[in-house]
């Protein structure tokens, strides 16, 4: 159960839905296409498979028609409600897990250098049952946006499990790379260490970032990562406010985990030591 | 049983200087009748007690930290708590403890002798609780056993095999065998071999099997996988496909892996080959005759053309002698080759 005091705000797909008794209502929200009805005191839901899509090819005139009614290969998930609601709320939020991605093209970044990248995350799809007694509301199921397989972020004795995103960081940012499926978060990359700092790959935690509108864009916090050689890892700060590009941004959703101090996690792969096949015969 | 003997006993006049009258006396309450009952509400209210308090603590410690842990703790509440619920009764009755835990040490060394397997399986439990090769919930092997931890005991470790057989090992023979952890490490490597035909090209099979891996989502991406070329088999070029899962996904990835293999080769028509064997017969470049008998059907396709000169060709049946054999030039019928066998790759 959440609290409302999370204002739904974020811009359509996304939001609040009233459903008719019987008809079916259908929406797209960036890959992915929802089909939702309210029967008999009951929601129901179908959905489609998430596409293993690479993001920068998310193209809504690929993707065909929003049919009416899901195809038959698609079972409806139904929930019985407490007082026979008929609204449904679909949230988004960041994912659960770390997400692993490289940058557009690897560079070096050179002792005492910072360089401010942008990663494009792909959303989680929370659907949400508004009770109507109460001021809250119910989470019936949580739904990736697009299908991202799994990675490990360590090596092969101790680490954690993230998402490889098929996207890369960026460097700069432009409107058409917006997508509603999709939040924007810069990262602040700095190297106070003494050597150089191959960036290659990138650990990005964003089970500690809010989630901001602005228009009709969705941003993170702008997060900053400081890395001074040590071997446990770099310093891991959230802001906690919207970035400069959405300055004027309102809270969507907060992160799943709050971290008040800030942490140190591993973020650069230059810490690894796993090689193709896992290093061994 | 022995009415008789019954009988004996209750009418045997008791003598107060008889060590056995004085043990049961004692054990009655000796001069204070309420000890009997304190020690019962001892037993009867402490145990229990004691033995919910080692449930929670098991539980609670089990959350928090670990379910080895839990057990752990729950042990080391519950055994000497036993033992002092058993002193706090006998002294409640009035035995003096001195004399006992003498006897005791005497009573345990003869125990000790009689049970040296138990002795050793006990020993042994503390070795396994020390050195934690594997702890409860973990999968492990042992000989040709595997299972899920259930609990390490004092005399043995309990699995749940995986079609749900309850197995009880001594802790004895887990310190003597060599015991595989499946479950110590998050994640575990799957190797896949993959056989493909010697006309297949081995960069291609790569990329396929690569491009396979990565369209899989219980496939880690990293630490990345990777195609080994093993070997030069009898009938296939030897490839191996090595890729990561978390131990909680792998049997689900090396089965949807296999049956991806399998519909992406025969998409990209590559063919898996099974092991060929040729048979020869005359000349070693000639295949097999055959011919259908009895209807005087055509000879089988897969005769060469030859040029009819009025007389059979090499190695084909004789048209007089339904499946008669003539010899090839310059080889004697006798010693022939029918059926010889060759192994060639394929």
């Amino acid at each position: 159960m959440t609290s409302p005091s999370m204002i739904p705000t974020a811009p359509p797909p996304w939001g609040p839905r009233q459903l008719s008794p019987r008809r079916t209502q259908a929406l797209r929200i960036g890959p992915r296409d929802f089909w939702l009805r309210a029967q008999d005191g009951e929601i129901w839901v179908a959905h489609s498979a998430p596409p293993p899509l690479d993001m920068a090819s998310v193209d809504p005139s690929l993707l065909g028609p929003l049919e009416p009614e899901p195809p038959e290969s698609v079972e409806w998930a139904r929930w019985a409600t407490p007082g026979g609601e008929t609204e449904i709320l679909m949230r988004p939020a960041f994912p659960e897990r770390p997400l692993v991605l490289q940058p557009e093209r690897p560079f070096r970044l050179l002792s005492g250098a910072a360089a401010r990248v942008f990663v494009r995350v792909p959303l989680q799809i929370r659907l949400e049952l508004p009770l109507a007694k109460q001021e809250s509301t119910l989470l019936l199921d949580e739904l990736p946006s697009i299908a991202m397989s799994d990675t490990w972020w360590g090596d092969v004795m101790e680490g954690e499990l993230g998402w490889w995103l098929p996207t890369s960081a960026r460097r700069e940012m432009r409107a058409e790379l917006h997508h509603p499926h999709l939040a924007v978060c810069p990262l602040h990359l700095q190297n106070r260490s003494g050597t150089d700092l191959a960036v290659d790959k990138l650990a990005v935690r964003v089970v500690h970032l809010s989630l901001f509108r602005h228009g009709d864009e969705l941003w993170g916090d702008e997060s900053s990562v400081v890395y001074q050689g040590s071997a446990e890892g770099s310093r891991i700060e959230m802001s906690g406010r919207p970035p400069p590009e959405a300055d004027e941004g309102r809270l969507v959703a907060g992160p799943r985990i709050r971290s008040q101090q800030g942490f140190r996690a591993r973020t650069f792969h230059r810490l690894m030591t796993l090689s193709p096949g896992g290093g061994g015969l | 049983m022995d009415t008789g003997l019954l009988v004996w006993v209750a009418q045997a006049p008791l003598d107060p200087q008889d060590p056995v009258t004085s043990f049961w006396r004692q054990l009655a309450g000796g001069e204070d009748p309420g000890a009997l009952l304190r020690a019962l509400l001892l037993v009867f209210i402490g145990v229990p007690a004691l033995m919910a308090i080692s449930r929670w603590l098991r539980q609670w410690v089990g959350k928090s930290y670990s379910p080895q842990q839990g057990m752990v703790a729950g042990k080391a509440i519950l055994y000497p708590g036993l033992l002092l619920i058993f002193i706090s009764a006998l002294h409640q009755l009035g035995f003096s403890l001195a004399p006992l835990l003498g006897a005791a040490g005497i009573v345990g060394i003869a125990i000790g002798f009689a049970s040296q397997t138990s002795v050793s399986n006990v020993i042994s439990g503390f070795f396994l609780i020390a050195e934690r090769p594997f702890e409860v919930e973990d999968v492990i092997q042992v000989g040709d056993t595997t299972g899920r931890v259930l609990s390490i005991d004092t005399l043995s470790v309990k699995l749940r095999t995986f079609d749900n057989r309850f197995v009880r090992i001594p802790n004895e023979t887990i310190v003597k065998s060599q015991v595989t952890t499946i479950t110590r490490f998050p994640i575990r490597r799957l190797d896949l071999n993959v056989g493909v035909a010697y006309g297949e090209e081995v960069s291609k099979v790569r990329k396929v099997l690569l491009e396979v891996t990565r369209t899989n989502p219980r496939a880690l991406m990293e630490p990345e996988p990777a195609v080994f070329f093993d070997n030069y088999g009898d009938s296939a070029l030897e490839l191996r496909l090595a890729v990561w899962a978390t131990r909680e996904n792998f049997i689900q990835l090396k089965n949807s892996l296999l049956e991806q293999i399998k519909a992406r080769f025969d998409e990209e028509g590559i063919e898996i080959p099974f092991p060929h064997r040729s048979l020869y017969a005359g000349s070693s470049t000639d295949p097999f005759p055959v011919q259908i008998v009895g209807d005087g059907g055509p000879v089988d396709a897969t005769l060469p053309e030859q040029e009819d000169d009025g007389r059979p060709a090499e190695g084909e049946t004789h048209p007089d002698e339904p499946g008669g054999f003539v010899p090839s030039e310059g080889e004697d019928s006798s010693s022939g080759s029918p059926g010889e066998e060759e192994e060639r790759p394929h």
